[in-house]
C-alpha cells in the first residue's frame, strides 16, 4: 500500500493540519517506510484472536450519582487560559463563526 | 561522596538526625542545578521560591517529629504532570507559556508526602522520542558524556538524577521512556504495571500505554517513590484498586530461589555487544545468588514494535485533537477563520516527530484502513500478552536488555525516524502488556558509559521485581557511580 502526497494532505485536513507543500515529499516518504515496516503483521494468523483495546481492570469502580460543581474562581482561571483575551464572553470561550 | 549524590534514603536518616535541615538540602540542589545545568540542559523550569518555601514547610513537620519518606526530599517531574501555577509544556510550542490550574494527582501525592519540588524536567514534545531531541526548548545532554543524548522521552528526568541535581524524578513511559533513559543515564527506572499509578494530570499521549513512575539512584529509591505514589484514584477511570504493599517491607527478603526467565528472542543480532555482556554478566550474577536462570521464549516479540506504531500514533492523533487553539496554548494570531485558527496553530504548534505520528495515527484508523492496520495491530497485542502469560506460569520475572545500544551521539538518529523507533524494541512489549518493567545498572562500556538491565514482572508484581533489584545492588555497586561532572 503506497501513500501519495495527495494522500498525506487529506490525512492532514482530517487531522486539522496543513502541511507545508516544501515538506509533504519527506513526510510522504516517511509514512510509506513506516507503513512498509508494519505491513510485517500480516504475516501472522491472527482469525481467531481478539483485539486488545487496553489493559482492563476486572472491576469498574463507580462513584455517588452527585454533582460537583467547579468553584466560581476555578472557571475563572480556567477561561483566563484562552490565547486571546477578546475571546472570552461570559461563561464562554467565543470562536470565529462556524458556519460562513 | 558530594551531597547531592547521596540517596533519598540517606537523606531520610540525616534530615532526621537533624544533620542538615530541608532548606539548606534545598539549596543545596538549586545551587548544583545553578552550576550545571546550562551544560546538561535538564530542567526547563526551575521554581526556586516554590522549593524554598516547601522545604521551610518541611521543616515545620520535621520539628514536629514527622518522618515519612519523602519529607523534605528535593525531586524533579517530568514536564508533562501539570502542577498548578507552574508552567508546563510538554517541550512544545503549542502549550508554551500554559500555567495549569491544577495539579497531577501522583505529583500532588509526593507534594502532600512533603517532597520539594526543584522544577519540571525536559523531554521529547509530547513524550514522542527516545532522545529528548524533539523537546521545542532545549536538547538535554548525557552527565556521562555531553556530546551524548541521555535517552527519552524522559530525558531530564534521568539526566537530573544521574548529575545530582535532583534526588529522585517522576517520569513518564509509553514505550520505554523511563526504563531507556534510565538505562543511558546509569540510574534506576521503573515503569509500573497499568494501572498501578494515577494517569490524572498527565498530558496524554497514548492512552492504554501511558505509566507514571520514578527514576532513582537505587531500587530501595525507588520503593520509598512508589509507596507514595501507587493506589487507586478515582479521578482516573483506568487506576486499579488493586492493594498497595509495602514495597521497603519486601525489599530484603531473600531473592535465592526465585526463578528468571532468559527470553532467546530478546538476545539476538543487533545488540552492541557490551550492552549483552553487562546483561549476561548480571545473569551469571544472579545464577551466584541462588536465582534459577532458564530459557524461555516469547514468540511474538519482533511483531511488537509495528504493533506498537500504529497503536501509540493512533490514540495519540486522538489525545492531540484537543490542541486546537481555542481553550488554552498557542494559537495562530493571524488566522481569519475557524478552519485557519485550528490548522495553522496545529501545524505552527506542533514540531515534526508528533507532525508525523499524528499523521500516520489519522491514517491508521481512517475509513477503509482501521481493520488492515488500527484492529490488526490489537489483535497481535493480544499475542503479545498471551506470550508474557504464558512464561509467567513458569518463572517469577523475565531479565531482559533495555537498550539495544549504549547512549548515541546527539544527531546521530534524527534523520531516520525508523532507527530512532528501533531504540525502544525491547522496552514496547512491556507496556502493549501491561506489565511492569524495572531498569537497573549492570555495568560500563570502555568509554564510561552506563549500561543496564530489564526486569518484567506479573501484573502488581513490583514488589518482586524491586525485591530482585534491590538484591543485585547489594551484591554490585554499579549504582554508586558517578559522572565526572
Amino acid at each position: 500500500m503506497t501513500v501519495t502526497k495527495n494522500d498525506v494532505q487529506k490525512i492532514a485536513h482530517l487531522a486539522r493540519m496543513d502541511i507545508p507543500e516544501g515538506q509533504l515529499d519527506k513526510y510522504t516518504s516517511e509514512l510509506n517506510q513506516i507503513l512498509g515496516h508494519v505491513d510485517d503483521l500480516n504475516r501472522l494468523d491472527t482469525r481467531d484472536v481478539p483485539p486488545m483495546a487496553g489493559v482492563v481492570s476486572k472491576t469498574t469502580t463507580l462513584r455517588e450519582d452527585a454533582t460537583v460543581d467547579p468553584a466560581p474562581a476555578f472557571l475563572e482561571e480556567v477561561l483566563a487560559k484562552a490565547p486571546q483575551t477578546d475571546r472570552v464572553e461570559g461563561d464562554f470561550f467565543t470562536v470565529p463563526q462556524v458556519i460562513e | 561522596m558530594s551531597l547531592t549524590f547521596e540517596t533519598l534514603a540517606s537523606h531520610r536518616r540525616h534530615l532526621d538526625q537533624k544533620k542538615y535541615s530541608a532548606v539548606e538540602l534545598a539549596k543545596a540542589y538549586l545551587d548544583r542545578i545553578a552550576a550545571t545545568d546550562e551544560r546538561i540542559g535538564s530542567y526547563l523550569h526551575v521554581c526556586r521560591e516554590i522549593a524554598l518555601s516547601q522545604a521551610t514547610a518541611a521543616d515545620e513537620r520535621l520539628a514536629r517529629g514527622e518522618s515519612t519518606p519523602l519529607l523534605g526530599i528535593p525531586i524533579g517531574l517530568k514536564d508533562i504532570f501539570l502542577t498548578q501555577g507552574i508552567p508546563t509544556t510538554c517541550a512544545s510550542h503549542i502549550l508554551e507559556g500554559y500555567v495549569p490550574p491544577y495539579t497531577a494527582t501522583s505529583a500532588q501525592r509526593l507534594l502532600d508526602a512533603g517532597a520539594v519540588l526543584l522544577g519540571k524536567l525536559n523531554m521529547d514534545e509530547f513524550a514522542m522520542g527516545s532522545s529528548t531531541e524533539t523537546s521545542y526548548f532545549k536538547k538535554t545532554r548525557n552527565p556521562w558524556d555531553l556530546e551524548r543524548i541521555p535517552g527519552g522521552s524522559s530525558g531530564g528526568s534521568a539526566s537530573s538524577v544521574a548529575a545530582g541535581q535532583c534526588v529522585a524524578s517522576l517520569g513518564t513511559d509509553t514505550g520505554g521512556s523511563i526504563r531507556q533513559p534510565a538505562a543511558l543515564c546509569g540510574v534506576v527506572g521503573l515503569k509500573p504495571t497499568y494501572g498501578r499509578v494515577s494517569r490524572y494530570g498527565v498530558i496524554a499521549f497514548a492512552s492504554s500505554l501511558d505509566q507514571v513512575g520514578p527514576l532513582t539512584r537505587t531500587v530501595e529509591d525507588c520503593a520509598l517513590m512508589l509507596s507514595v505514589i501507587a493506589g487507586y484514584d478515582g479521578h482516573d477511570s483506568t487506576s486499579n484498586t488493586a492493594p498497595v504493599p509495602d514495597y521497603a517491607a519486601s525489599l530484603t527478603k531473600p531473592a535465592k530461589g526465585l526463578r528468571l526467565g532468559i527470553p532467546k528472542e530478546y538476545f539476538g543480532s543487533g545488540i552492541d555487544p557490551e550492552v549483552k555482556a553487562a546483561v549476561e554478566a548480571a545473569i551469571k550474577q544472579y545464577d551466584a545468588m541462588g536465582v534459577t536462570c532458564e530459557a524461555v521464549s516469547l514468540p511474538h516479540t519482533d511483531y511488537a514494535l509495528s504493533t506498537y506504531y500504529i497503536i501509540a500514533p493512533a490514540e495519540a492523533s486522538s489525545n492531540l485533537a484537543r490542541y486546537d487553539g481555542i481553550r488554552f496554548g498557542f494559537r495562530d494570531p493571524e488566522a481569519k477563520n475557524l478552519r485557519e485558527v485550528y490548522e495553522h496553530s496545529r501545524t505552527k504548534g506542533f514540531g515534526p516527530e508528533v507532525t508525523r505520528r499524528i499523521i500516520l495515527g489519522t491514517y491508521v484508523l481512517s475509513a477503509g484502513y482501521y481493520d488492515a492496520y488500527y484492529l490488526k495491530a490489537q489483535r497481535v497485542r493480544t499475542l503479545i500478552k498471551r506470550d508474557f502469560d504464558t512464561v509467567f506460569e513458569k518463572v517469577d520475572a523475565i531479565l531482559t536488555p533495555v537498550s539495544p545500544t549504549p547512549a548515541f551521539k546527539l544527531g546521530e538518529k534524527t534523520s531516520d525516524p525508523l532507527q530512532m523507533y528501533l531504540s525502544d524494541i525491547f522496552t514496547i512489549p512491556v507496556n502493549m502488556a501491561g506489565l511492569p518493567g524495572l531498569s537497573v545498572p549492570c555495568g560500563f562500556t570502555q568509554t564510561n558509559l552506563p549500561l543496564a538491565f530489564q526486569l518484567i514482572g506479573k501484573p502488581f508484581d513490583e514488589a518482586t521485581l524491586l525485591q530482585l533489584g534491590h538484591a543485585y545492588q547489594q551484591a554490585t555497586d554499579w549504582h554508586t557511580r558517578t559522572p565526572l561532572f
